[in-house]
């Protein structure tokens, strides 16, 4: 058991390209910590730095107190799950388990002890004589796993272990390594560009995009307070929406306007953040996620003052709710950063950053109760829960909160 | 799901393309592939079935008439027991011992060496790693004729420097001795089998997954264990093939032995036995058959023995898919 400590990390590749810049996280004892990011964002590089696969350029590592900057990865006493398994093909499932053990020169009797534990509790007992090539998917996935726990390590590495299985499998073995690391307590590191896994498994989620850390949280928070634009956009399907607005004073409660429409904003607000009041007249980056739009139709008495208009273009329906897509005059807001995200989060017909800025108008996702009868085309009538608006500068990108 | 219903849809696809006129010319040319196969194997096969069947024939009737006019009460082993019993200096099984003790070195030894030196470039970072395997796999295009005599020198009386201005001479590699023994014929053979073999064996070995690798340095296996352990079992299939090819090679070589052993008639493999067997002007060409099957008896073995280990899918399961 260890905590691991990475002070001021950095890797910077011969050819002058930085993929991890300044990293500065504590992996805190028997804590699982998922780093999660769009892909070439330098999270698997960082995993493969604790590994030890992979030099590190600047800054120090320490796994439980010991800088190990420069120890071997066998020496790290770390135990690493790869993303395609790595299994040995030759090798049955118990030598493959066992594998490192029998480098160590364990005793043969203790060796096939905790081999047969770690089969025991991953279920493999009856396989320990196949050849991974007789494996399915999810069995493979579970030798991998054995692999790491059969060594005790202080560390568990696990690199985007769930990406090769099918959808479905993938739920199931999420809750298996997230049981399996709490009843073993060793301290854990997930790599993944899936933010459902990230979300699901971590004690805490650290999100990261090119190469620098952006916010480490446990999962409800970076979902409730994001720090910023990339945060906020990245967490959360579909992602929250993000436009220009402008907040003014209009009489005890704050005016927020989105293009051509005005919300009621209460006073509370500028309670819990008066920074905001500095934002008076200037523009703003309001964002609001999905699921804080409603069909106003079933929202009863939801004040007109709070309310959206905008024409449907798409009505997804999901069973349990629909998401409905309806386009508003507001200019949409799309970080950068967030322009890296994969196609499935920032539509494709989008351009280049300038053309969304021009690019009126924008259009906005919300999650309607399945009992919504909206169709496209029609003209939705959208409550907002205003309170839980979030609010961002328009330059920095940093959330207003304070 | 989708696998069936694509087979579903592939099958209804060539249905309709067999159709009419169309249909038939599309299937004839379809099958084409598969005729030329059969046609070489038909020109590949038959001189051998010829000569198989020649084999039992004797004297006068291979002389008078082709093979493919042979009748059943023709046969006879005569061929086979007069070269079994040639009163020559070497006997044929002396001779089939001498090809062994070459070509079992022969293939063993620049599989050894081979597989480290491959393994070497293939994952170990060194200086210099490039431009060597470069120089090595550019060896490959030596002929191995411009080296015959140079060799032979070598192996007659060693190698020596005289260096100059102070006229003293100095011995590289003492003079061994080496001519007229099997050492010579496989010493030259492994030689020049090893630029072949580094070359394959490391597109093999460099193609096996990354991954793997990585497990195993965090495993705690160093360079020796993963070679060991790792590389070397999965590394089967190619070992075999490269052992299989030289094996051939060196079994039915006539040339460097020629060269290096011919003068020692204990030495000789089959090969010049044989060469040696149809005597001067071809007084005895009638036993060529029947000693070139006894010579072509032990790659067969060879052959069949370790070609199981070209089944693919050595690796399934290892990684993904």
């Amino acid at each position: 058991m260890a905590d691991v400590v990475l002070d001021g990390v950095e890797k910077e590749y011969e050819n002058g390209f930085k993929a991890v810049t300044d990293l500065n996280l504590t992996i805190e004892d028997g804590e699982f910590l998922v780093m999660v990011g769009p892909s070439g964002c330098g999270k698997s590089t960082t995993l493969r730095m604790i590994a030890g696969l992979e030099d590190i350029t600047g800054g120090k590592l320490m796994i439980g107190g010991n800088v190990v900057n420069d120890v071997e990865p066998k020496d790290r006493d770390i135990a690493m799950v790869f993303q395609n398994y790595a299994l040995y093909p030759h090798m049955t499932v118990g030598d493959n388990i066992g594998f490192a053990l029998k480098l160590a020169k364990t005793p043969k009797d203790e060796l096939d002890a905790r081999v047969n534990d770690a089969a025991r509790v991953l279920e493999l007992t009856e396989l320990l004589d196949r050849k991974p090539g007789q494996l399915s998917g999810g069995q493979r996935q579970r030798v991998a796993m054995g692999r790491a726990i059969v060594r005790r390590p202080k560390v568990f590495l696990l690199d985007e272990p769930l990406s090769n299985l099918d959808a479905k499998l993938r739920v199931q073995m999420r809750a298996e390594i997230t049981e399996l690391q709490r009843e073993v307590g060793v301290t854990s590191f997930y790599v993944t560009h899936d933010q459902i896994e990230a979300m699901t498994m971590a004690d805490r989620v650290a999100v990261i995009n090119r190469g620098l850390l952006q916010q480490v949280d446990p999962p409800q928070k970076l979902y409730d307070d994001p720090d910023n634009l990339f945060v906020a956009a990245f967490i959360g399907s579909p992602s929250m929406n993000l436009m220009e607005g402008q907040l003014d004073r209009d009489g005890g409660a704050i005016a927020l306007t989105v293009g051509s429409q005005t919300l009621e904003v209460p006073a509370s607000v500028l309670a819990a953040r008066p920074a905001l009041e500095g934002y008076f007249g200037r523009t703003i980056v309001a964002g609001i996620r999905p699921k804080e739009l409603e069909d106003a139709s079933l929202a009863g008495d939801h004040p007109a003052g709070q309310r959206l208009r905008g024409k449907i273009e798409n009505v997804e329906a999901l069973g349990f709710e629909r998401i409905v897509h309806f386009e508003m005059d507001a200019v949409p807001v799309v970080s950068e950063d967030a322009l890296e995200l994969p196609e499935d989060i920032i539509s494709a017909e989008l351009g280049g950053y300038d053309d969304v800025k021009s690019a009126h108008p924008s259009r906005v996702a919300g999650r309607f109760d399945a009992m919504s009868t909206v169709r496209p085309g029609d003209m939705a009538e959208v409550a907002v829960s205003v309170e839980r608006i979030h609010y961002f500068d328009l330059d920095s990108g940093l959330a207003v909160r304070s | 799901m989708s696998d069936t219903t694509l087979t579903r849809q592939a099958a209804t696809a060539r249905a309709a393309e067999r159709q009419g006129v169309g249909g038939v010319i599309y299937g004839f040319l379809r099958n084409i592939p598969t005729w030329v196969l059969w046609l070489i194997v038909m020109v590949w096969s038959l001189p051998t079935v010829g000569l198989f069947v020649n084999s039992f024939r004797d004297r006068d009737s291979q002389r008078a008439t082709g093979w493919w006019s042979i009748r059943p009460g023709d046969l006879t082993i005569d061929n086979y027991d007069e070269i079994f019993s040639a009163s020559a200096s070497t006997s044929l099984g002396d001779s089939l011992l001498n090809s062994m003790s070459i070509a079992i070195p022969a293939t063993l030894i620049p599989i050894a060496v081979a597989a480290f030196a491959a393994y070497g470039f293939a994952w170990i970072d060194f200086p210099g790693r490039k431009w060597l395997f470069i120089g090595t796999v550019s060896l490959l295009a030596i002929p191995l004729q411009v080296a015959l005599i140079p060799l032979l020198q070598l192996y007659v009386g060693g190698a020596h420097l005289t260096l100059p201005f102070i006229d003293k001479t100095v011995t590289i590699i003492p003079d061994f001795d080496l001519v007229g023994t099997t050492t010579a014929v496989w010493l030259t053979h492994t030689g020049f089998a090893l630029p072949f073999a580094i070359f394959l064996l490391h597109n093999y070995m460099s193609q096996l997954p990354k991954d793997l690798f990585e497990a195993a340095r965090i495993d705690g296996a160093d360079h020796f264990t993963i070679f060991w352990r790792l590389v070397l079992p999965l590394s089967v299939p190619v070992l075999a093939a490269f052992a299989i090819f030289q094996f051939l090679w060196t079994w039915n070589d006539f040339l460097i032995a020629n060269t290096m052993a011919g003068t020692n008639p204990d030495a000789i493999p089959t090969t010049i036995l044989i060469a040696n067997l149809a005597g001067d002007f071809g007084r005895n060409e009638h036993l060529l058959p029947a000693a070139g099957f006894v010579q072509a008896f032990v790659p067969l073995v060879v052959f069949f023995s370790l070609q199981r280990y070209f089944v693919r899918g050595i690796l399934a399961g290892s990684v993904k898919g």
